[in-house]
């Protein structure tokens, strides 16, 4: 029986992204509970250059970078695919991965930590890019199409944390100027397998709350 | 056969990635040269969220995002292969390609900087030199093992284009008494006949690094 385990923490999106992968796929795994303010020995030397999860172990080996362990996850576990069979949709659903994490996410976080005219600008990128997501999703019910596919593991926050942060934050992030992302919000947070998992929205209020305390002290 | 198009620049690494991978495989190719100062329609239509080259066409459709490009390269033309069978080294090599690009910022900002910020940035950069050479390449003679593979390929940059950008913004980055093993590598890839074949002229490098450099420390200095 093949081993795997998941060095995680409870409100990781990024950890998120490969539970679900490993549960649309029926693996079974160990999560291992991390502590960011406290490392493990283990944790620390199976990911020294980022030192952070997710880390998938299979076998021993250990694995680094959500999106990189998703590949892993995809190549190694064939049923239920989180990729399309064809080049070009691979090559699509990449794009709007690295788009998420290397375009969005920044902004989002931007917005939620600065201030000011910062923030305002930080928020603008948001929007001009969630313009683009929105497109993508045109005609279909997932990113992946008619089933659930690595972008929409990877726009998973959107459902999961965009609302945290609208709460926390007073953000505008998802609203009627996008309809799709509307509608894909309960598609996929509904979803069986994905519902199964999902960061409970109190406890990342709190969470959250007490992050945006910190970069915001009240004066 | 499916028409296959490459829109790139003479200068840039990530559209040499790209040139890489096709000669590599051996695929026929229409190169188009895009002036990114004043951007063409084409680009533009087909690269509309990050309006950046290289995009790749095959068949008239466009894959933009040189990482992603690769990957596609490496799936449509599977002979002569760039990344490892084994799907745990496919694994090592994605990691260590994605350090590079998630990096890569940290990494230029010497270019970009001056004074004390420039100080700190080029310190930053051998930190991330060091990994890289401790952690990626480790012994090995390429980072793909005896061959250059797309590991390689994604890190061109330090082997080409590092020592330009540095000479350009005077600094000492890539020496081989601080990395042995990266300058070692770097030389033995410079060497590989589809590299050295393949490379922009230095010269011309210099001085169009050299003119950015100017307008940067002007406009620090403004």
């Amino acid at each position: 029986m093949a081993e795997v385990k998941l060095f995680k923490t409870w409100s990781t999106q990024f950890g998120a992204r490969v539970v679900w992968a490993l549960k649309l796929k029926g693996i079974q795994y160990e999560a291992i509970h991390e502590d960011l303010s406290n490392k493990s020995a283990l944790l620390l030397q199976y990911n020294p250059v980022y030192k952070k999860v997710p880390v998938l172990v299979h076998n021993g080996k250990p694995i680094s970078e959500s999106l990189v362990i998703l590949e892993y996850i995809e190549e190694t576990w064939k049923q239920n695919p989180i990729l399309p069979e064809d080049p070009l949709g691979k090559a699509n659903a990449r794009f709007w991965a690295k788009f998420n994490d290397e375009k969005l996410l920044p902004s989002i976080w931007s917005a939620f930590t600065k201030e000011g005219k910062e923030r305002e600008e930080a928020m603008g990128a948001v929007l001009e890019s969630l313009k683009f997501v929105e497109e993508e999703l045109k005609g279909k019910k997932f990113f992946g199409g008619e089933t659930i596919g690595l972008a929409d593991l990877v726009f998973g926050w959107l459902a999961n944390l965009a609302p945290v942060f609208e709460e926390v934050a007073g953000l505008k992030i998802l609203d009627e100027r996008y309809p799709l992302l509307l509608a894909w919000q309960p598609e996929f947070s509904e979803h069986p397998i994905i519902k199964d998992y999902w960061p409970p929205h109190d406890k990342l209020v709190i969470k959250y709350q007490a992050l945006y305390e910190k970069y915001h002290p009240a004066k | 056969m499916e028409e296959v198009k490459l829109l790139g620049t003479w200068g840039s690494p990530f559209s040499y990635r790209v040139l890489w991978a096709l000669k590599h495989k051996g695929v026929k190719y229409e190169y188009v040269e895009e002036n990114v100062f004043n951007k063409s329609e084409l680009l533009l239509r087909s690269n509309p969220v990050h309006k950046k080259i290289p995009v790749l066409f095959h068949g008239g459709k466009p894959i933009a995002e040189s990482i992603v490009i690769l990957e596609y390269i490496e799936e449509i033309w599977p002979e002569n292969p760039l990344l490892p069978q084994d799907p745990y080294e496919r694994t090592l090599s994605r990691f260590w390609i994605k350090f590079g690009e998630d990096t890569a910022p940290a990494f230029y900002k010497f270019f970009h900087t001056v004074g004390e910020e420039q100080v700190k940035a080029t310190k930053e950069a051998r930190q991330l030199l060091k990994i890289i050479e401790e952690h990626g390449l480790g012994e090995k003679k390429f980072f793909g093992g005896d061959k250059i593979g797309l590991t390689d390929i994604a890190y061109g940059w330090v082997a080409c284009w590092l020592d330009v950008l540095a000479e350009a913004a005077g600094v000492q980055l890539l020496e081989s008494d601080s990395f042995p093993r990266l300058q070692a590598w770097a030389e033995n890839f410079k060497e590989v006949p589809l590299i050295k074949e393949n490379l922009p002229n230095r010269d011309k490098m210099l001085t169009f690094f050299t003119l950015r450099r100017e307008k940067i420390i002007a406009s620090a200095n403004s």
